[in-house]
């Protein structure tokens, strides 16, 4: 094993997972998370002479996601949605728990843990990848502006509006079709 | 709640205030219900999003069988 290739492995592997995590959340059919990694993989390998730098971490996962873009735009399918405005999305942070005393432990269930999934596949592209980043892969906002190739104003606005939108669309999809069987 | 101020609670929780921001933030959700509020949910939220994160990993592909180099 040559020493770019030892360097590469020992900086971008413990990576892999985030990688993958991020391209799980991005993909929807037919793109597949595996084909995703499996591209950005390669090319990160190819261009790894030219990184900068001392956190590999953003650097890898902004490669996913243009892998991600570029494959999208192949398929003609990964069109993301139009964002929605800020009347659409409804503001009110207080949603979430009104009427929910403990919403923690509402969640935990297995049943609700795959319809928080769907939920979440459900948020346009741009508010799905925020969230990924920030809340899974604990990423800075920094970090991720570099990721999305956006202002960190622009991430900051998206995440809580993503987050809003998480709250109304588990409430409309899951808790009130949950009231009205009770 | 205003916007701004809304915006201000996720960089709080996310922890992207300097300390002297940041305790603002908290000496004002002492006597806030709604603060508080909103900061559970924000919790709740993250923790249930891990814990999705957390069990869809255990299915994942071995380690290093990725890349063909």
């Amino acid at each position: 094993m040559n020493d770019r290739r030892r360097r590469f492995e020992a900086q971008v592997l413990p990576h892999l997972d985030a990688a993958y995590n991020l391209a799980r959340w991005l993909a929807r059919p037919p793109l597949e998370a595996d084909d995703i990694v499996q591209d950005a993989m390669m090319r990160a390998f190819r261009a790894f002479d030219s990184f900068r730098g001392d956190n590999v971490k953003p650097w890898l996962l902004s490669i996913v996601r243009n892998c991600f873009l570029t494959a999208a735009g192949q398929s003609r399918r990964g069109r993301s949605e139009p964002l929605p405005s800020d009347d659409e999305l409804g503001a009110d942070d207080s949603v979430w728990v009104v009427g929910e005393p403990d919403p923690e432990m509402v969640m935990i269930r297995t049943d609700e843990r795959r319809q928080l999934h769907e939920v979440v596949a459900k948020l346009p592209q741009e508010f799905r990848e925020v969230l990924v980043l920030r809340e899974m892969e604990d990423l800075s906002y920094r970090e991720i502006s570099q990721i999305a190739g956006a202002p960190i104003g622009t991430v900051m606005s998206r995440l809580a509006r993503g987050r809003g939108m998480l709250r109304e669309r588990w409430q409309s999809d899951v808790e009130a079709p949950r009231h009205v069987v009770q | 709640m205003s916007s701004n101020d809304a915006l201000r609670m996720h960089q709080y929780f996310d922890r992207e205030l300097d300390a002297s921001a940041a305790a603002e933030i908290e000496r004002h959700f002492e006597s806030c219900s709604d603060t508080a509020a909103l900061l559970k949910a924000l919790e709740a939220t993250r923790n249930a999003l891990r814990r999705e994160e957390r069990n869809f990993a255990g299915r994942r592909t071995p380690f290093g069988s990725w890349i063909i180099l």
